[in-house]
């Protein structure tokens, strides 16, 4: 941890063989794209010797990792979403879909903080007071929009059958 | 369908793919680690109660002492408390919180589109002030406006950057604009910590963007979004670009119109538009001196981009626009009751 601290390029590099696969992984079904997911990993660790200093190693650093992992998402869903807004033009390809094509369909169809809430409660088992805590927002607002987030998801997925 | 089967469906689709990290990934975070490249990353709202409360304290201090600063009118927003972070652009003049400016943009104008007028520019220097640590209103970053040209074409040249590269001669940024419409022509600009450099170079329909770091150049070409688009810049949005389109507009009691904001996306470089209403008037005295100003404000009559913050009305966003030069006064983004960040003009000369 101190060669991470003191900036050392071969204990970065450690912690990045590590953990990088984990943490694409997540970084990409929150974003859902691999290469917004490249760019939160990237982003990371490029910062990640400056911030290592507010790690008080209470925790697992896995832990650590994936908090600021889903952060940065978050903010690139924040702000990417509003690009892809811009960039696509409405048209949807027509070829037969998988199960789970329609679910990542659907799940775009969300606002950035509710995919984070669907994928963070649902796949990633964080329990609401972590999601209020990563969100900024209060537990049983979390609570809410799961439950309201989920029901769009199913009103999508029936209307695609 | 069964909320447990939708679960299901969600844990399925998600958890059966898996992600390996491309080649040329560590690399690039090499590369940009080298290249002095740094990332701050987001805090949570809730991370410190303790750190809310001492920066809440500091604000309320910082605002009593520097109140005289920003005596305006009676219609001023005032939030109750203000946090970190008073600037509202960083040292090269990119504006720092550009979420909630893109929160209050849309995809289309909602009013009458300006168009930018080169003729009204004149050459100067001006330098706008943030709240530093304590009460120090502290000149944060410089933009100067010369006449230049541009492979033999006549343009207008700004410049920019923090005060003391400034001064030193080695302004961060330059741009070569066309002297009647400002099309973007050429860019240069500082990347990572200076030892990098990116460079745009604007064609009738595409950008070639050129990064450099360690001595190494990759280009990429990306279409822009629509030509006639004179403010179609790539990357951040920064001070100068808005400031410069503040020179054309015609701006009077119950003036609307649509500014272009320049954005990029991995394919392209395209605008989305930032609407903007007369909200009233006000005298401002600033330190680079007292004004007659226009206040304007984000408007969003048509909503088409998310809110900024889902669980609270967007932060109001206002520009003070010298009624004389139409130079930029003041900038403010205010979340009632949350926080206030705030840029002001500390000097300005024109010829």
């Amino acid at each position: 941890m101190a060669r991470l601290r003191a900036g050392e390029m071969d204990a970065l590099r450690e912690v990045y063989q590590l953990h990088a696969t984990d943490l694409l992984g997540l970084a990409r079904r929150l974003t859902g794209s691999v290469s917004d997911a490249e760019d939160v990993v990237q982003d990371l660790f490029v910062g990640l010797p400056e911030a290592i200093a507010k790690y008080q190693e209470r925790g697992y650093l896995r832990a650590w990792l994936r908090r600021l992992t889903v952060r940065l998402a978050l903010m690139r869903l924040r702000s990417g979403r509003l690009r892809r807004e811009v960039y696509l033009d409405g048209s949807e390809p027509s070829v037969t879909r998988s199960d789970a094509r329609q679910v990542h369909e659907a799940l775009a169809m969300l606002g950035p903080d509710d995919r984070a809430i669907v994928v963070l409660k649902i796949v990633e088992g964080y329990d609401h007071a972590e999601i209020a805590e990563l969100l900024g927002i209060r537990r049983n607002a979390s609570e809410v929009r799961l439950h309201r987030a989920l029901a769009r998801l199913r009103k999508l997925l029936e209307e695609d059958l | 369908m069964r909320p447990e089967e939708i679960e299901e469906r969600i844990r399925d689709a998600m958890t059966g793919e898996q992600t390996v990290p491309r080649n040329g990934l560590w690399e690039s975070i090499a590369a940009r680690r080298g290249a002095g490249d740094r990332v701050v990353f987001p805090v949570s709202k809730n991370d410190s109660i303790l750190k809310t409360l001492v920066v809440a304290g500091t604000a309320a201090a910082v605002l009593l002492l520097v109140a005289p600063f920003f005596k305006q009118g009676g219609q001023e927003p005032q939030p109750a408390v203000t946090r970190g972070l008073p600037s509202l652009t960083d040292d090269e003049g990119g504006i720092l919180s550009p979420g909630a400016l893109m929160a209050q943009s849309s995809a289309t104008p909602a009013f009458m589109p300006v168009a930018p007028i080169g003729s009204t520019l004149r050459p100067g220097n001006w330098s706008y002030a943030s709240i530093s640590n304590g009460a120090e209103l502290r000149e944060s970053f410089r933009y100067s406006i010369a006449h230049s040209t541009y492979q033999g074409t006549a343009t207008w040249l700004v410049t920019s950057g923090n005060p003391e590269r400034f001064a030193a001669g080695r302004a961060t940024d330059s741009l070569w604009l066309s002297t009647d419409s400002l099309r973007p022509l050429y860019r240069v600009g500082r990347a990572g910590n200076g030892n990098g450099r990116v460079e745009h170079s604007y064609r009738k329909d595409e950008v070639l963007i050129g990064h450099t770091v360690n001595g190494y150049t990759s280009w990429t070409v990306k279409p822009l979004r629509d030509s006639t688009d004179n403010t179609s810049y790539g990357g951040i949005l920064r001070l100068p670009d808005l400031s410069l389109q503040f020179r054309g507009m015609a701006l009077s009691t119950g003036w609307r119109g649509s500014l272009p904001l320049p954005t990029e996306n991995p394919t392209m470089i395209a605008s989305i538009w930032l609407n903007l209403a007369v909200d009233g008037e006000d005298e401002l005295i600033v330190p680079a001196g007292r004004f007659s100003t226009w206040r304007l404000r984000t408007a969003n009559p048509d909503r088409t981009m998310p809110r900024y913050d889902p669980e609270h009305p967007d932060p109001g966003i206002y520009f003070w626009i010298s009624k004389d030069r139409q130079w930029l006064i003041q900038m403010s983004m205010v979340n009632p009751g949350k926080w206030r960040h705030d840029q002001v003009l500390f000097s300005a000369t024109e010829e």
